[in-house]
């Protein structure tokens, strides 16, 4: 049966968290197979603000939004997804077309309150953060979620929170209920008070990075320029932020070259949203800072290649023995 | 005779930094080892220590090995790092931070691979970060005096998973450098 109602309606987000980029691409094609065969539209997307996110039982940051999202019950709908049938509720890998049809019908009807998909006429919180971190008259940013609250000391990278750092505390801050305060010169003593009363040392990287990858929408921040060359200036502690796939290898790139995002669209092959999400979290960091324009054509080239690597592609195969290359959450 | 496409991967660092323990992580074998009874006391208080080299490999699809390679970490055995050096691909240098000397470690150990830190063929991996005054920071500094700009990570190389981060970070630096160098 086709539906008509799919253009009217406004389509339902879908985000995947923790899977094999295999199945990813699995799910997306048939997703795309199953479009005009559901009440309503749906896209995927890059952030876990998503309507609906398909993830991995395995993944802790799922475990830890899970959990959030059962004490707020803010709307989001969880599908999990993996090789033990997790029953008529999840996916059972391999993904086959009529299980997900029934899902996401099911999650749809769930989705009570559409509003995650009616902010993108408004910031961000990757780019409020970020405002808020470039205004120069601005000593801390205080961050208030929920019952907890913290501190971003921009002059000492430092983080400090109410509460011991865990997967829990940084879903809570990528989630899009945050306010966020900012504290002045002016408010020096007020800043000192408020640091005195918290204890726990979050990790600057870890916290901005899940930031920028969790709530930048796919946009790049409007002070990045997509035909702006820009370069790392160190690499990012992901013995702390976590083994993201991706991540390594345009950090890899841009501490080589510099290269504007559209050059590392085309270098990596991912899509524009990945990469935008990617430079946002650099950005945030402090890592990213604007260069010249790499002189030779290496950018302008097609795809990076592991097959050139001692004449047989043994990157590619120690990847494989390996199954490294597929961590992307 | 070891095949020249066989890629060789060294695992370097001072004693007590988890090089045999890494290599174990992903090696399809346990690693042979030629533990022998720790004497250096004043450098580590661990029984024993790696006195010749640990070895494991990784079997791949093309029915080639990947050659895992622990050097011993004291230096009077430093006579076997350049032999080991000779068409390795690259160097996952171990750092143990509760010494008080960590930085300055990495140093000694730059010095000695410098052809493969040069080449973008070295990550850095910091255990028991916890357990000393040096932040990651700290190794970024004296990275950047020296005009590299290698990944540090801190790590806890009896996690898989640790160990998995170091290797797939070496192989994009590897692949990145031979990508811009073309």
């Amino acid at each position: 049966m086709f539906y008509a109602s799919t253009t009217q309606a406004p389509a339902l987000s879908l985000a995947c968290l923790g899977l094999d980029d295999r199945v990813e691409a699995s799910l997306k094609s048939l997703l795309g197979l199953l479009k005009g065969k559901m009440h309503l539209a749906w896209k995927c997307v890059e952030n876990f603000d998503a309507d609906v996110i398909v993830y991995n039982p395995g993944s802790l940051l799922a475990q830890a939004l899970l959990r959030r999202e059962e004490k707020s019950a803010s709307g989001h709908v969880f599908i999990p997804c993996s090789d033990e049938d997790p029953g008529q509720e999840g996916l059972c890998l391999p993904l086959r077309a009529e299980r997900l049809l029934h899902c996401l019908e099911a999650a749809a009807s769930k989705v009570v309150n559409p509003s995650a998909t009616t902010f993108s006429g408004q910031a961000n919180l990757c780019e409020r953060l970020d405002a808020l971190l470039q205004t120069k008259t601005i000593i801390a940013v205080e961050i208030l979620v929920g019952q907890s609250s913290g501190i971003l000391n921009p002059t000492r990278k430092m983080i400090l929170w109410s509460q011991a750092i865990d997967a829990d505390a940084v879903a809570q801050i990528v989630s899009s209920e945050v306010s966020l305060r900012p504290l002045y010169i002016a408010d020096l003593n007020a800043l000192r008070g408020i640091e005195h009363k918290l204890a726990e040392h979050l990790s600057w990287d870890a916290t901005l990075w899940a930031i920028g990858i969790g709530t930048s929408r796919g946009r790049l921040l409007s002070r990045l320029d997509a035909d702006q060359s820009y370069r790392l200036t160190r690499w990012p502690d992901f013995g702390l932020i976590g083994r993201r796939s991706s991540d390594l290898k345009c950090t890899a790139l841009l501490t080589h070259k510099s290269m504007t995002p559209r050059e590392l669209v085309a270098a990596t092959g991912f899509s524009e949203s990945r990469i935008n999400g990617f430079l946002n979290a650099c950005a945030l960091c402090g890592l990213l800072e604007q260069a010249q324009p790499a002189s030779s054509t290496a950018t302008a080239r097609a795809k990076i290649s592991s097959e050139g690597f001692f004449s047989g592609g043994v990157l590619q195969r120690i990847r494989r023995a390996l199954a490294l290359g597929s961590h992307n959450a | 005779m070891i095949p020249e496409r066989e890629p060789k991967l060294l695992f370097a660092g001072p004693m007590g930094a988890g090089k045999t323990t890494a290599i174990r992580a992903i090696s399809d074998l346990p690693p042979v080892s030629t533990e022998a009874a720790n004497i250096d006391v004043a450098q580590h208080s661990k029984a024993e220590t790696t006195v010749g080299m640990d070895y494991g490999e990784t079997q791949l699809d093309d029915g080639s090995r990947l050659r895992l390679y622990g050097l011993p970490g004291q230096s009077r055995f430093d006579f076997m790092w350049k032999i080991l050096t000779q068409g390795a691909m690259g160097l996952i240098l171990l750092i143990d931070n509760s010494r008080e000397d960590a930085v300055q470690q990495m140093d000694v150990y730059l010095d000695a691979f410098e052809s493969l830190a040069r080449t973008s063929s070295v990550v850095i991996g910091v255990g028991r970060l916890n357990e000393g005054s040096a932040q990651i920071s700290d190794y970024n500094t004296a990275l950047e005096k020296r005009g590299l700009q290698l990944p540090v990570f801190g790590v806890d190389v009896r996690q898989r998973n640790d160990v998995l981060l170091l290797l797939e970070t070496l192989l994009h630096q590897i692949e990145a450098f031979e990508w811009v160098s073309q």
